[in-house]
C-alpha cells in the first residue's frame, strides 16, 4: 500500500471513528438501523436469511415432536439472547458502553441453525420495542448477527472442543469470533449498500475502522463473557450442559467404567493377597529372600521399633489411614470426580 | 425508563389508535416503510415522522420516550451521513486538512446520507408507532392471521412473556453482585458478568422445564391452540381507509414533487 494512500486511510479511519464515538451515547452498532438499507438491498438479505429460518422451523418442529420442552427451551434462550444483549459492558477504549452480542452462547448451547432462529426472533423485538436494529433491514441483521456470528462461534467451539482444549479457552474465542465476525459482515452489508458508484474496498475498510474502538475490545469483553458463562454453568449445572449437548456424557461413563475397573481389579487382589496370608501358602520377599540371605551370613533379624504383631496396634493404624484417606477423598469428591468430568448427573432429557 | 421505552404499557391503554385491528395496521406500516426506503426525497420520510408523533402526541406519549427510542437509530444515521459525504459525488463542498492529507466532502454525498437520514428518522416512527398502539399478542395473532407459522409465533410469545421474568431475575443477582463487590475491579467485573450470563442460563433452562410440565398439564399438545380471529368493526374499515388516503396523498406529493 502506498504512502498516500495509508494517509487516506488513516485519516477516513479517525473521521468516521470519531462521527461514531461522537453520535453514539451508547454503541447499539450491533444492528443495520431501519431506513439505512435501500429496499433492494433488504429485500436480498431477507432472501439470504430466509433458508436459514425455514429449516429452523423444521428442525424445531421436529424436535418438538420428540421432546414437548424444546420450544419453551428456545423460547427462553431467545429471552436470554435478549436481556444479555441488553447488558451494559463498559467499554474502556470508547469511553461508552456497548452490548454484546449473544449469539456465541446460543450457538454453543443449541446449535447454529437454532441460534440463528432465536436470534432472529430476539432482533424482532429489539426492532419493535427498542428501534433497535429494523424491519426492513431485519434480514441484513440476521445474516450478520445470526448466520454469521452463530456459525463462526459454533465451529470455533467444537473445533477449540475436538483438540482438546477446556472450556474456558473454547468459550472465549467462539465469543470473540461471534462478535468479530458479526462486525465484520455488518460493515460489508453497510459497505455494499452505500458505496455507490466508488469502489467498495475503501468504504468498507472505513466502516469496519468505524467500528474498531468499539468492537475490538468489545469482542474481547464478550468472549470473556461467554467463557464465564460456560465455565459457570459447567461447575453449576453440569447437567444442562449435558443434556443440550455441549459435553458429551461418555466422558463421565468412560470414566466411570475405569473407576470400577480399578476398584474390581484391586478389591480382589486384596482378597486374593489376605487369603493367601492367611493359609501361609505365600511367603513376603522379606521371609523368603532377605531373612534367608541375612541368616546365611549369620545376621538375624531384630526386634522391630514399633511391632505391629502386638495387640490391635495394626488394626488401629489401618482405621487411622481409613479415617484420613477417607477424609481427603470426601474434601476432594466433587473436584476429583464431578467438576473434572463435568458431570455430576443427567436429570435433563433435552438433546439437540 | 427502560421499562416505559421496553414494555407495551402504552399500547395496552384504550384510546383511538390503539383500538384499531393489528390486521389492518401491520400492512400498512410495512408498505410505508417501503415507501420510506425507496423514496428519492428526504420530505416525504419527513412528513411521515411528523404525522406520526402528532398522532402518539394526541395519546399522550411523552416526548422523551418518543426521542429515546429515535436516538439510538439517529446515531448510526449520522455517522452513515459523514460517511457519505466523504464517499460519494463529485462537487466539492468541503475539504478538511487531517494529519497531512486533505479530505474532500462532496455535495451529492451530503445529499444522500441527508435522505439516508431522513429515511431513517420516517422508518423508525413507523416502527414506534406500531409498537405503542398494538400490544406484542396483538401483533402475534395478526402474523398468525397472515399465515407466519405456528412455531415462529409461540416461540416469540414464550420469549417476550419471558424477558421481563428474566430482566427481574438478572438485576437481582447483578444488585447481589455489586453489594458483594463484584464489579470493584476489572477482572472481577468480568468474571462476575459471566457469572450473571451464566446464572441467565440456568434460570432459563430450569423455567423451560417448569413450563413444559405447566402446559402439557393444561393440555398442550405440540402447538397451542389459538382463537379465530374477530371480524373487522366498522372502525378497522374507516381507519383502513383512512391509511389508504394518506399514502396515496403522500405518495403524489412525492411523484409531483421529484
Amino acid at each position: 500500500m502506498t504512502n498516500p494512500i495509508k494517509k487516506r486511510l488513516f485519516a477516513y479511519f479517525l473521521l468516521s471513528a470519531s462521527c461514531f464515538l461522537i453520535f453514539t451515547d451508547t454503541a447499539f452498532a450491533m444492528h443495520i438501523s431501519e431506513g439505512i438499507l435501500p429496499l433492494p438491498w433488504a429485500g436480498l438479505w431477507f432472501l439470504i436469511a430466509l433458508p436459514f429460518l425455514i429449516k429452523g422451523v423444521v428442525d424445531i418442529k421436529k424436535k418438538a415432536k420428540e421432546n414437548a420442552s424444546f420450544k419453551p427451551l428456545l423460547g427462553l434462550m431467545a429471552a436470554v439472547i435478549f436481556v444479555i444483549s441488553c447488558m451494559p459492558v463498559p467499554v474502556p477504549t470508547a469511553g461508552t458502553c456497548s452490548h454484546p452480542a449473544g449469539t456465541g452462547i446460543s450457538a454453543i448451547l443449541v446449535g447454529p441453525v437454532m441460534s440463528i432462529f432465536i436470534t432472529s426472533i430476539a432482533l424482532l423485538i429489539q426492532a419493535l420495542f427498542l428501534a433497535h436494529g429494523g424491519f426492513t433491514t431485519w434480514g441484513a441483521d440476521i445474516v450478520s448477527m445470526g448466520v454469521g456470528g452463530s456459525f463462526a462461534a459454533y465451529f470455533a467451539f467444537k473445533i477449540l472442543r475436538g483438540l482438546k482444549a477446556n472450556l474456558f479457552i473454547s468459550g472465549f474465542i467462539a465469543g470473540v469470533l461471534a462478535d468479530w465476525v458479526t462486525y465484520i459482515i455488518t460493515s460489508f452489508e453497510l459497505a455494499l449498500a452505500l458505496h455507490g458508484t466508488k469502489p467498495l474496498g475503501p468504504l468498507f475498510t472505513a466502516i469496519l475502522a468505524a467500528f474498531i474502538p468499539t468492537q475490538l475490545p468489545l469482542g474481547i469483553l464478550e468472549g470473556f463473557l461467554t467463557a464465564g458463562m460456560i465455565v459457570f454453568v459447567s461447575k453449576r449445572r453440569p447437567d444442562i450442559l449435558a443434556a443440550l449437548g455441549v459435553i458429551k456424557e461418555t466422558a463421565l461413563s468412560k470414566n466411570k467404567g475405569a473407576i470400577a475397573r480399578w476398584v474390581v481389579i484391586l478389591f480382589s487382589l486384596g482378597l486374593s493377597v489376605s487369603s493367601a496370608r492367611a493359609e501361609n501358602k505365600w511367603s513376603g520377599v522379606d521371609e523368603s529372600v532377605v531373612e534367608k540371605v541375612a541368616q546365611e551370613h549369620g545376621r538375624s533379624a531384630l526386634t522391630p521399633f514399633i511391632n505391629t504383631d502386638q495387640g490391635d496396634l495394626l488394626l488401629f493404624v489401618f482405621l487411622l489411614a481409613g479415617v484420613f484417606g477417607g477424609f481427603v477423598l470426601g474434601y476432594l469428591w466433587r473436584k476429583l470426580f464431578v467438576e473434572k468430568d463435568g458431570l455430576k448427573h443427567d436429570t435433563g432429557t433435552i438433546q439437540r | 425508563m427502560i421499562r416505559e421505552l421496553f414494555s407495551d404499557s402504552f399500547a395496552l391503554k384504550e384510546n383511538y389508535l390503539t383500538g384499531i385491528d393489528a390486521r389492518i395496521k401491520l400492512p400498512f406500516i410495512i408498505a410505508a416503510m417501503c415507501v420510506c426506503v425507496s423514496c428519492l426525497k428526504g420530505a416525504l420520510p419527513l412528513t411521515i415522522a411528523a404525522a406520526v408523533f402528532c398522532f402518539l402526541g394526541s395519546i399522550k406519549i411523552p416526548l422523551r420516550v418518543m426521542l429515546a427510542r429515535v436516538s439510538a437509530p439517529l446515531g448510526i444515521a449520522i455517522m452513515v451521513v459523514f460517511l457519505q459525504v466523504f464517499f460519494s459525488g463529485k462537487s466539492p463542498i468541503i475539504k478538511i486538512q487531517l494529519f497531512g492529507h486533505t479530505l474532500v466532502g462532496y455535495k451529492e454525498g451530503l445529499e444522500l446520507g441527508l435522505l439516508i437520514l431522513c429515511r431513517v428518522i420516517g422508518s423508525v416512527s413507523l416502527i414506534i408507532f406500531l409498537s405503542m398502539t398494538t400490544s406484542l399478542d396483538k401483533l402475534l395473532a395478526a402474523a398468525r392471521y397472515f399465515k407466519v407459522p405456528a412455531t415462529a409465533v409461540e416461540i416469540t410469545m414464550l420469549a417476550y412473556r419471558y424477558i421481563f421474568m428474566l430482566f427481574e431475575d438478572v438485576s437481582i443477582v447483578r444488585q447481589a453482585q455489586k453489594m458483594r463487590l463484584g464489579y470493584s475491579s476489572p477482572l472481577k467485573s468480568l468474571r462476575s458478568m459471566g457469572e450473571l450470563a451464566g446464572a441467565a442460563v440456568i434460570k432459563a433452562y430450569d423455567q423451560s422445564l417448569a413450563i413444559q410440565e405447566a402446559m402439557m398439564l393444561r393440555g398442550y399438545k405440540e402447538r397451542m391452540i389459538y382463537s379465530s380471529a374477530p371480524p373487522y368493526t366498522r372502525k378497522d374499515f374507516v381507519a383502513a381507509a383512512i391509511f389508504s388516503a394518506v399514502l396515496s396523498a403522500l405518495l403524489l406529493i412525492a411523484h409531483y414533487s421529484v
